[in-house]
């Protein structure tokens, strides 16, 4: 049986607020309804190998209507997107939380661990999400790795940066780790 | 006893909420939020003592609280926290990041105390870097960036209006006329240019022979236009770029000319712009290089990466041709042994990249697909 993605339960491993985690639910629900798949549908997640995960979540929390007069597609597709990669980063490596920063233009997402309170961004890594709602020649999920990959290119590489591009789709996501 | 995470959580909520109101356009409330989440975040910071043992939490926090507040516009307090980050022991990626938010902090104050006062339909350009010193800045990097701010205004106007990309010749007089772009003055006791947008009297009528008539627009639309292309490029999202500039011979053509806006490295670090936004100061800070805006907003062809061969060529620029109607113009380069190269060269890149370098020595990054070089980036040769 493949492990699920609920996305319902992303306040449980990002710590943020429930009208946040409500928000990436209802993105991401957004982009798999505008792509026609509907709940608990299997999504291929690329690392290194195939790896096979269903994404589900509450029918009763959901008002597809309402959703899909709320977001429009380049809002949804970056918020849905995060919603996924947070899912399967916790998943898919040893850390346990996602913890968010501010910069001058917006968020940035990191991975860490729950159990230092006064220190939450210790041994983290950076979390780069990038969403494609349907990928075509020109709006690729490797190009996107590539200029992600040259994005975080600094000369003094202090944090693994892990990437993950979502795809909604077929649909599927490509995680890669740079160390 | 109160933690990090009791406080860094609820700080984070109150900014998202805060850049949320900022999308939507309500400033106001956006600033209450980031101050309200910056008090929060601070507390945060200062559980953590300036120790080793605190990072990299307490210099991320730092970072976070100094963004917060840059984003309040509360300068003074970004300030102070950026210097209490950098006091500990920051990683040197969060080092590199605080010393940038600086940077970023130093524009906008320089907008604020400064005096420049923006008037409407006006926007400012100030250079920053090795290049730049209190009051002044070498000629070249600011002639060569007024004269593509230029290119990149009238470029903007026509595709605005509706008009079919212009491969060769200048901007119609009407358009000059009606939309006349003005250097007013180099702001006094710094390194900012002011342009004045429109002519001093604009006549509504002089659209009477355009056929796109129903497409005119005012000039403080062109500038929106212009200020959130250039955010577009800063927040390094090619899909909104593409979206807002469907005919792709427009969005090449200002990609290109943005490429060549953009801080070089040390001798420009960084370029800012501001105009007013609802009687609001409008900044948006160009920090990118032209080499990371050439990876982010490539146009990729749909061809198999084995076929496709990369080569960089030095020497001069001797011929250029922009066929009407082709994709594709063509410019011929000799290099140090008096090879002739031809190279094809997207014809939105023609007339305003390629062309002033003509007769000059240059760097050209191309590849070739089929035996046809086809160029992917142009620079002088120094």
């Amino acid at each position: 049986m493949a492990p699920t993605l609920h996305l319902d339960k992303i306040r449980e491993v990002t710590q943020v607020s429930v009208g946040k985690a409500k928000q990436l639910m209802e993105t991401c629900v957004w982009c798999l309804l505008s792509c026609k798949h509907s709940n608990g549908l299997s999504m291929r997640v690329v690392e290194g190998n195939d790896h096979s995960y269903l994404v589900t979540w509450r029918d009763d929390e959901i008002d597809e209507d309402a959703i899909v007069r709320s977001y429009n597609k380049d809002d949804a597709t970056e918020a849905g997107a995060e919603a996924i990669a947070f899912l399967v980063s916790i998943d898919r490596t040893p850390f346990t939380a996602v913890e968010r920063a501010i910069t001058t233009t917006g968020i940035d997402y990191w991975l860490g661990y729950k159990e230092n309170p006064n220190n939450p961004f210790e041994r983290a890594g950076r979390l780069e999400v990038s969403g494609i709602l349907v990928e075509n020649p020109t709006n690729k999920v490797s190009t996107r790795v590539t200029k992600k990959l040259k994005q975080t290119e600094p000369t003094d590489h202090t944090f693994p940066v892990h990437i993950i591009v979502v795809e909604f789709s077929e649909p599927y996501a490509t995680m890669v780790l740079k160390p | 006893m109160t933690t990090v995470n009791d406080l860094h959580p609820q700080a984070m909520d109150l900014a998202d909420s805060a850049f949320s109101y900022r999308r939507k356009g309500d400033d106001e409330q956006a600033k209450r939020f980031f101050l309200e989440a910056l008090e929060l975040e601070r507390q945060a910071a200062e559980l953590l003592p300036a120790t080793e043992d605190s990072e990299p939490s307490r210099s991320i926090l730092y970072r976070s609280a100094a963004s917060l507040a840059y984003n309040g516009d509360a300068f003074d307090e970004a300030e102070r926290l950026i210097a209490y980050g950098l006091i500990g022991f920051p990683p040197p990626e969060i080092k590199e990041e605080l010393k940038d938010l600086y940077e970023n902090i130093n524009f906008k104050r320089h907008l604020h105390q400064q005096g420049i006062v923006l008037s409407k339909n006006s926007l400012t350009m100030t250079l920053y870097g090795n290049a730049t010193s209190y009051g002044g800045t070498s000629v070249e990097p600011l002639i060569l960036r007024v004269e593509k701010i230029t290119a990149l205004f009238y470029r903007t106007v026509e595709r605005l209006l509706g008009l079919q990309y212009r491969i060769s010749g200048n901007t119609k007089k009407e358009i000059k006329d009606t939309y006349g772009l003005y250097v007013n003055a180099f702001a006094p006791a710094s390194f900012a240019v002011a342009f004045q947008i429109g002519a001093p009297e604009i006549q509504p009528l002089l659209f009477a022979d355009y056929e796109q008539e129903r497409n005119r627009v005012e000039p403080d639309e062109v500038i929106e236009e212009v200020m959130k292309c250039l955010e577009i490029i800063e927040s390094a999202k090619p899909d909104r770029l593409k979206e807002r500039i469907p005919d792709l011979t427009y969005y090449q053509n200002f990609v290109g000319i943005a490429k060549e806006i953009a801080p070089d490295g040390d001798e420009i670090k960084l370029v800012g712009f501001n105009t007013l936004r609802s009687g609001e100061d409008w900044p948006v800070a160009l920090r990118k290089r032209r080499d990371q805006i050439k990876d982010t907003f490539a146009v990729v062809e749909a061809t198999p990466a084995a076929q496709v061969s990369h080569t960089i060529l030095t020497g001069i620029l001797t011929f250029a041709n922009s066929p009407p109607g082709k994709t594709h113009g063509s410019v011929k380069l000799i290099d140090a042994d008096t090879m002739l190269h031809r190279i094809r060269v997207p014809i939105a890149l023609m007339k305003d990249i390629v062309q002033p370098y003509y007769e000059e020595r240059v760097i050209v990054t191309c590849h070739s697909k089929n035996n046809t070089l086809f160029l992917d980036d142009i620079v002088r040769a120094t």
